[in-house]
């Protein structure tokens, strides 16, 4: 045990003191738990969250699978549904990119959203994280958490990150934390992303900016969050769950 | 001057005050060296500075190889320092607003993660362990214990735990005196009395902690006097409940001079992994069974199932399917008046690889309804009418049994049952009175029937699929078998009168007993193999085979000759069916586009046996036809990237003649009417195909889908007719199934939903065109009848306010039939209506809903033109603290004017007919909730 911990440190000394790069693939399953998410949602009645748990409670969940290239300055994230690929039936992959450059400071996210496919290119705005105390081990890494209240879309976020892993980034569009965030988990269940598998190798053919077609319209992060919370004022107003139409 | 000194005494004071407060420094460097308890300096910490007040992060940085860390030149707020480290409890300083600009921690020492914490919980366990302060707690759902466990096994499990044989717990060496439920003391100080007691599956956290003293709680200072304590947390329960209605109702129909009345109740428990429900009704409003609502709460998680009947083959089923089986549904027509008797039990169990559904569902309906029916047959040359009066008493009951499982046994194999049986009872007095008369309105005969039948039925269906998913990803292989059984036994008091009016007035009467029994039985079989080619082909394969037997018996005898048996009516007959068909279809499935083409090879052979009785001689040779055919197919769907789904289908059908075509039964219930069976029939051929698009757009909610469906027939089975008019008897006719080629239909559909005003008003639009061509040869002469249909259907829906919501509609329907052999019958048969409705919360638990729906039918032939005004209205209030009550006064059919009217334009005549129905009523309903009624309106969903 000591012997692992030192040589985790000597790793560790080496990665901070001559810089070396860090770079790598992560592989994050999501998770949806239905039931969860209809319970969290404020404004639906509680006989309606009632019934949903009692109709769906036995077939709740369902996953996902995403990948994140990282190095030390830049990180892309991809849903890819590997399972959906190939087999007797296929549905078309999502279109939802996001790419962070710390270097530069710069998003370059390409995202598919109510219908619209464009490219929010801006600054990156992390969240606002708040450090809780507890500790937990994910594929491999001892984590500690921290907490964001999305002020938009209302959800509790806890994220997991690693200690040992020292870069800023997350999958999804969560970063901003001491360490790599290996687990998000949204409203107690209600959807985590948590890393299965991390390799440590060079990625960066993979590290560049998501294609698409040259006419695409740009937003700022200002832009996208009105997009957004008009999303969630109309949901609110039918007294439907949000995330039907949006990503949760 | 007194006012000046006091100000400058102020002044001079304010002044002093904020060169105090300059004097405090604005930027300040934070430094600290981290040590651990072995005096070894700790480098790669990560050490993160939070904002004091929320603990929201402001930096973050690692100690260097000698332990040492600095956050230079941030801010004089006060923060939070946290030191955190792979390998050690994590530490928190307070850092108040500084005076100097250097604040020196020292030395900050960490402590080791305990071993036993790290190895078991962190890592085997794969639990969080939560730190607060000094306490460290564990999530005890992820240490599994029996169902059944005490608190006391679980806690044997947790580690750093201990417990000794009479049942003391202690922790670190240190005895824990004291366990809290949810923070709260527990059947009094012993420890043992909860943890002997409580159930371990209630628990969702342990925690163990210093408790504070009585002393130290209330003054705030530790006196040092401390207990190890622990807290149980209980799991937040809310997979677990129970919830249910009752519903009273009592009502007049002023008219009929009759009392109404209608009871209805559910009630639903269930758990994690159990659901139970019962269901119960009775009523004689017309109500026949459940509504869809109450029927899916009824079934609970077994409501939506997966549509497996295990005939694999072209296509299959892709995901979830509402899967509704009629018995227990309200499927009323309409068309009379009924009192209606039901009600079930439903019983789900589903782990995460067992999925259970049991179900029993009884009911009952007596109907008296009548009939009016108006039709005109047209021949080449003439036409004649046809007037008929009917009048029905039936009583029918069914049991219903349903049972299904679905059995993961691991990541691979998967196995499904299914036994449904069904168990129906059916009296029926039918009383029919028939009048033809020619075009001038002139009496040719009349045909009066009666059948007194009593039918009893069984039908027992079960199903089993197994399937394996190889390793290779894609590669699958499933095999189903079916065996099902049906049984019925009729008895039948035929009485039938014919008046003849051309000739010299004559009468004639028959009274016949039959006794029916049919038995029929199917096995079936069929087997999929899917075999991937690369990443977007795959290779699919697979066989189907179905052995159906059937029986049938009707002895006839005649009651006015003293029960002589007719040989004439008399029939024994039995029939095989052997289905046999292979397939094969390439797919490829990529990024949303699915293309799949293949085609089968199907073998059908039929085989029937004729005789008088069982034990009689064979009456013709026995029937033997064999049918082999090839059948293409053809799907491809498309998903594009913003919503857009398009489909294309294309295949060609074979069907084998059936039994009742190649040799009918032959029925003398009605002699102007005879049907005769074709042993030469082929199979009908049809080639269908469909294409469809549907778009729906998130960001303005609208919803566009268009449809278009062609089918055209090689060959069909149709019934020829040859009437004539046989003098003193009057019209006859023969209906004989022949092969005709030629008849098609194309029929497109169109549905929009819009806002013109997001989340208040919304419009909608369906519409729908057919055209049809259905041959038929009457006399041996090609009629074709050709009907162009076109509907539509307008609707807005309104919410002004979330307590006022507004709905109005319109639909027409025009539907123009032409005859080939007379032109002078063609016709325009013209619906039309329009609807409203409102739904107004008028006061905090007060609530008024009602609709009105006019409807126009009408037709130039037969000089029809009806108006329908039917107004519904109720007002209802919700009661009680928990509303748990509701009172409910309801009108229905306002104007009085309810009943049900159709027109049926046929291949060679069309139908007009009326049935009377319940009309207006009034009724007071009395309503209970467990859970309590809503006291907000539910809003409109688009």
């Amino acid at each position: 045990m000591r012997h692992l911990i030192f040589n985790i440190i000597i790793v560790l000394i080496s990665i901070s003191s001559n810089a070396q790069e860090f770079s790598g693939i992560i592989k994050y399953e999501i998770r949806h738990n239905w039931i969860k998410k209809i319970n969290a949602v404020e404004y639906l009645s509680k006989s309606e969250k009632e019934k949903s748990a009692y109709m769906w409670g036995h077939t709740d969940e369902y996953t996902e699978d995403a990948i994140l290239y990282f190095n030390n300055n830049i990180s892309v994230y991809e849903e890819v549904d590997e399972e959906n690929r190939s087999g007797s039936w296929s549905s078309r992959s999502k279109e939802y990119t996001i790419y962070r450059n710390i270097e530069e400071n710069t998003t370059y996210d390409l995202i598919r959203e109510v219908n619209k496919l464009f490219v929010i290119e801006d600054e990156i705005q992390n969240q606002n994280w708040k450090i809780l105390n507890d500790i937990k081990e994910i594929a491999g890494h001892i984590c500690m958490d921290a907490l964001y209240k999305d002020p938009i879309k209302g959800n509790s976020i806890i994220a997991w990150f690693a200690l040992d892993m020292p870069v800023s980034f997350g999958p999804d569009r969560f970063g901003g934390l001491p360490g790599m965030i290996l687990e998000v988990d949204i409203n107690q269940g209600a959807m985590t992303i948590s890393a299965k598998k991390i390799e440590e190798k060079n990625v960066d053919e993979f590290l560049v900016k998501p294609k698409h077609k040259k006419r695409i319209k740009y937003f700022k992060e200002d832009d996208y969050k009105k997009l957004i919370s008009d999303q969630i004022e109309q949901a609110k107003k039918t007294e439907r769950p949000y995330f039907w139409r949006i990503r949760y | 001057m007194k006012i000046l000194i006091k100000n400058i005494i102020f002044i001079s004071l304010f002044s002093c005050f904020s060169l105090v407060v300059n004097a405090q420094v604005s930027q300040i460097t934070i430094k600290a060296q981290l040590i651990d308890e072995e005096n070894e300096m700790v480098p790669a910490a990560t050490v993160m500075l939070l904002n004091s007040k929320d603990s929201t992060l402001v930096n973050y940085t690692t100690s260097d190889s000698k332990g040492n860390f600095s956050f230079k030149n941030v801010k004089n707020s006060g923060y939070l320092l946290k030191v955190s480290h792979v390998s050690f409890m994590p530490v928190q300083k307070d850092i108040p607003i500084s005076n100097n600009s250097i604040v020196d921690l020292g030395i900050i020492n960490l402590e080791p993660i305990a071993e036993i914490l790290m190895e078991v919980v962190i890592k085997s366990a794969q639990a969080p362990l939560f730190i607060k302060g000094d306490t460290v707690e564990y999530d005890a759902r992820l240490f599994k214990v029996p169902p059944g466990s005490t608190v006391e096994d679980l806690l044997k499990r947790l580690p750093g735990i201990d417990i000794d044989a009479s049942g003391n717990i202690s922790t670190q060496g240190e005895n824990i005196r004291r366990v809290y439920v949810d923070g709260k003391t527990f059947f009094g100080d012993d420890p043992k009395s909860v943890t002997k007691n409580l159930d371990a599956q209630a628990i969702s956290r342990v925690q163990v902690y210093d408790d504070k003293s009585e002393q130290e709680r209330i003054s705030g200072i530790g006196d040092g006097d401390k207990e190890k304590v622990m807290n149980l947390e209980l799991k937040e329960e809310f997979k677990k409940g129970h919830f249910g209605k009752a519903t009273l109702a009592g009502g007049i129909d002023e008219e009929r001079e009759k009392l109404l009345w209608a009871a209805r109740g559910n009630f639903n428990k269930f758990d994690e992994t159990q659901q139970f429900s019962v269901i119960g009704f009775a009523n004689n409003i017309n109500q026949t069974g459940i509504n869809w609502d109450d029927y899916s709460e009824f079934k609970g998680s077994a409501a939506f199932s997966g549509r497996d009947n295990g005939d694999f083959g072209f296509g299959g089923s892709r995901g979830r399917h509402m899967y509704m089986s009629g018995d227990g549904l309200n499927y009323f027509d309409g068309k009379g008046f009924t009192k209606n008797y039901g009600g079930g039990l439903n019983y789900n169990y589903f782990t995460k690889k067992i999925n259970l559904n049991a179900s029993y569902f009884y009911n009952q309906t007596d109907l008296n309804s009548e009939t009016f029916a108006d039709r005109q047959t047209f021949l080449a040359d003439t036409s004649y009418l046809l007037n008929t009066k009917s009048a029905r008493f039936d009583f029918r009951n069914t049991h219903s049994l349903s049972s299904r499982l679905e059995y993961d046994i691991d990541s691979s194999n998967s196995l499904i049952f299914r036994i449904n049986g069904r168990f129906s009872g059916n009296q029926t007095d039918n009383i029919r009175n028939q009048l033809f008369s020619t075009i001038l309105d002139q009496k040719i005969n009349q045909n009066y029937t009666n059948n007194i039948d009593s039918l009893d039925s069984k039908a027992l269906n079960s199903l089993a699929i197994y399937s394996h998913s190889f390793k290779k990803k894609g590669r699958k292989f499933a095999i189903s078998g079916a065996l099902d059984y049906n049984e019925s036994n009729k008895k039948e008091n035929l009485i039938n009168k014919n008046e003849f009016f051309l000739a010299s007035t004559e009468l004639e009467q028959i009274n016949i007993l039959n006794s029916k029994d049919n038995d029929n039985n199917t096995v079936k079989s069929s087997a999929l193999y899917v075999e991937p080619i690369s990443k977007r082909f795959s290779l699919m394969g697979f066989y189907n085979f179905k052995a159906n037997t059937s029986q049938s018996a009707n002895l006839s005898t005649d009651v006015l000759t003293a029960n002589t048996m007719v040989d004439s009516l008399s029939i024994y007959y039995q029939n095989k069916e052997m289905f046999n068909r292979i397939g094969t279809s390439i797919n490829y499935n990529w990024e949303g586009l699915n293309i799949a083409l293949g085609g089968a090879y199907q073998v059908i052979n039929l085989f029937n046996k004729y005789s008088t009785t069982e034990n009689s001689p064979l009456l013709v040779p026995e029937l033997k036809k064999p049918y082999s055919n090839f059948v293409p197919n053809f799907s491809a769907n498309y998903q594009l990237p913003n919503n857009m789904r398009i489909n294309l289908n294309y295949n060609y059908r074979i069907n084998a003649p059936s039994i009742s075509y190649l040799q009918p039964i032959p029925n003398l219930s009605n002699r102007f009417y005879k049907t005769e069976g074709n042993p030469n029939l082929e199979p009908e051929s049809s080639h269908s195909s469909s294409a469809s698009w549907s778009y729906w757009n998130q960001a303005s909610f609208t919803n566009v889908s268009v449809s278009l469906s062609h089918s055209y027939y090689d060959s069909q089975i149709i019934y020829n007719q040859e009437t004539k008019f046989v003098e003193g008897l009057g019209y006859t006719t023969i209906m004989k199934p022949e092969n005709v080629s030629g008849g098609q239909s194309i029929s497109t559909n169109l549905w929009s939903s819009m806002p013109i005003i997001k989340t208040k008003l919304t419009f909608n639009i369906s519409g729908s065109y057919r055209y049809s061509e259905s041959p038929v040869y009457i006399n041996t002469i090609r009629n074709t009848t050709n009907t162009n249909a076109y509907s539509l259907n307008l609707g807005l829906n309104l919410t002004l306010t979330s307590k006022l919501q507004i709905t109005a509609g319109s639909y027409g329907s025009l539907s123009d039939v032409s005859y080939s052999i007379q032109t002078s019958q063609n016709q325009n048969i013209l619906n039309l209506s329009a609807n409203t409705s409102i739904k107004w919360q008028f006061a905090k638990k007060s609530f008024f809903e009602a609709n009105y729906n006019f409807t126009n039918y009408h037709n130039d032939r037969f000089e029809l033109n009806e108006n329908l005004h039917l107004a519904n209205a109720s007002i209802r209030q919700v009661l009680g603290k928990e509303n748990k009550f509701e009172l409910r006064l309801a009108v229905f059919d306002l104007f009085n004017q309810n009943k049900v009217i159709s027109q049926n334009p046929g291949s060679n005549y069309i139908e007009t007919s009326i049935s009377p129905s319940l009309a207006r009523y009034y009724m007071l309903s009395v309503s209970y909730n467990i859970k309590g009624f809503e006291t907000k309106q539910k809003q409109g969903r688009w």
